[in-house]
């Protein structure tokens, strides 16, 4: 066995023991659905700042971007840009009025935050059902983590794929989000020093400061491929042109109303807080962001057949194999606190959204409101053990493109939802239950048109053709029937 | 110019969002 492998393990138990005191204690919290999907609305700004960071970048921030970068060179960069200025934004946007209306309203996810404050069960069940596609979020996770579980451990890679299953099933079981949130301010702490070590490799590296290293990466890319060095490069998947641009900066901004990190914003216990929150926030991504210059100095020092491999490549050549070790354990901490948030909300959608407050509130179910409550806190439960059982026959067979997979959630969940969120919060005259409930399968059923025609290459850049005509159609019938605004709705 | 044309935007880029985000912190979730 080589010393790398070794690490690698006694790094993984030494992290699966944390992983698994953190989840032992977010069980002794969760005795309630509402502490099981939102921690009870009672954490603090550091430890959510942190977790925040950590659910919104996953094992695709560490893996995918610096294969891009590595690939397609320096326009690559973008990718910072736009996660650095417009993912925050929507954050700050979003953030204030939706958790301080949540003081009356006392919703558990995003879904149920829409069909309460339209108070429609069209928009309630509709959005749930939307952010259902997150599965395939989860199941590119599982792939990665597999990936990297095969590639350091050595473990076949089905067999990883339900190792890592296992892990995130059973602190998320027992402990829903109180675990989840722990777990993911620990792990965004090692995200935060591999950024920053790989970042710095450059002094080490290459020749001079900073300047001097860049301009040698630069020329060595520049006499290979002129378009390496350009601010777009045609052969890119993402950044090929100024509107693949823009519509990455668009989706970027609707990333933050993702249901995995809106459900912490609803954590949050002092709305007074929040400033506080989206500042640690900004600080851990800026950091996380770092990693994918790792990916421009591999291009210039390793030669891998596999982009995601150039990051891993890089770092052993770079450093010493316990740093190739840490980076494995920084992948898979990646992937987990990801993992678990979407887990919290999926079965928070089947237990409170649907199940709760649609089908026991309308009578469909005849149940006392302590039995449905209690019933309701078991099918969360269910719920997590049923879509990772789902999420990882999806990956069974390894996907091509493991960014590809988790795009298809998130646009689907943002072209949906993003419309009526952003008016309920700044267009209360023009939030009808008409509109929203138009802006919603508007929104769904343009973004799935364009994905399946292919019409758009970048993925996110047609996820931001979806958002901006559910935004459009929210507005338009907002506009047009605003007058049927009830007393409740308004 | 630093470095090349896509450094020189990512510097001035990261250095400006973060200053936008700093401000519209400092603005508009003041306690």
């Amino acid at each position: 066995m080589t010393d790398a492998r070794i690490m690698t393990w006694v790094g993984l138990v030494i992290f699966l023991a944390l992983v698994a005191i953190l989840g032992y204690i977010g069980s002794k919290k969760t005795s309630t659905i509402a502490d099981f999907s939102i921690a009870g609305a009672s954490l603090g700004p550091v430890v959510l700042g942190l977790a925040y960071a950590a659910t919104f970048f996953s094992a695709s921030t560490f893996i995918g971007y610096t294969g891009w970068a590595y690939e397609w060179g320096f326009s690559s960069l973008w990718i910072f840009l736009t996660l650095i200025a417009a993912s925050p934004l929507g954050l700050i946007v979003i953030a204030k009025r939706a958790r301080a209306m949540n003081i009356t309203q006392k919703s558990l996810s995003l879904p149920d935050w829409l069909g309460d404050r339209y108070d429609s069960d069209f928009v309630r069940v509709g959005a749930a059902l939307i952010c259902l596609f997150n599965i395939f979020y989860i199941a590119a996770q599982f792939a990665a983590g597999a990936w990297i579980f095969n590639t350091l451990l050595g473990l076949p890679y089905d067999v990883g794929v339900v190792f890592i299953a296992v892990i995130v099933v059973a602190y998320v079981f027992g402990g829903g989000s109180y675990a989840d949130i722990y777990t993911d301010a620990a792990q965004a702490l090692l995200m935060v020093i591999m950024g920053l070590l790989v970042f710095f490799s450059v002094f080490w590296m290459f020749d001079g400061g900073l300047t001097s290293a860049m301009t040698q990466i630069s020329e060595t890319l520049g006499e290979r491929d002129p378009n390496l060095v350009a601010v777009t490069n045609p052969d890119s998947i993402v950044f090929y042109s100024i509107p693949a641009i823009i519509g990455a900066f668009i989706i970027q901004f609707a990333f933050a109303a993702q249901p995995q990190l809106f459900n912490k914003v609803l954590a949050l216990k002092d709305p007074k807080d929040m400033r506080r929150m989206i500042l640690v926030y900004i600080v851990a991504a800026l950091c996380f962001l770092l990693v994918i210059f790792g990916g421009l100095y591999a291009a210039v020092t390793v030669d891998v057949e596999n982009l995601d491999k150039s990051l891993l490549s890089y770092v052993t050549v770079a450093f010493p194999p316990i740093v190739s070790a840490f980076l494995g354990l920084v992948i898979i901490a990646a992937a987990m606190s990801t993992t678990d948030g979407i887990f919290v909300v999926m079965s928070t959608i089947v237990a409170n959204d649907i199940y709760l407050k649609f089908l026991v509130r309308r009578g469909y179910i005849k149940k006392s409101q302590a039995e449905a409550e209690q019933t309701a806190l078991w099918l969360s439960r269910i719920s997590v053990i049923v879509v990772g059982v789902i999420a990882s026959l999806i990956v069974f067979n390894p996907p091509e493109s493991i960014g590809m997979f988790i795009w298809i959630g998130i646009s689907g969940v943002a072209s949906g939802t993003l419309g009526p969120l952003l008016a309920s919060l700044f267009f209360p005259a023009m939030a009808t239950r008409m509109a929203a409930s138009c802006s919603l399968v508007a929104g769904l059923v343009s973004y799935l048109a364009i994905l399946v025609s292919g019409a758009i290459k970048s993925t996110m850049a047609a996820g931001s053709v979806g958002v901006v005509i559910g935004l459009a159609v929210m507005l338009a019938v907002g506009y047009a029937t605003r007058h049927h605004l009830t007393k409740q709705e308004g | 110019m630093w470095v090349n044309e896509m450094m020189t935007i990512w510097l001035y880029g990261t250095i400006g969002a973060l200053l936008a985000s700093a401000i519209s912190l400092a603005i508009w979730y003041r306690n």
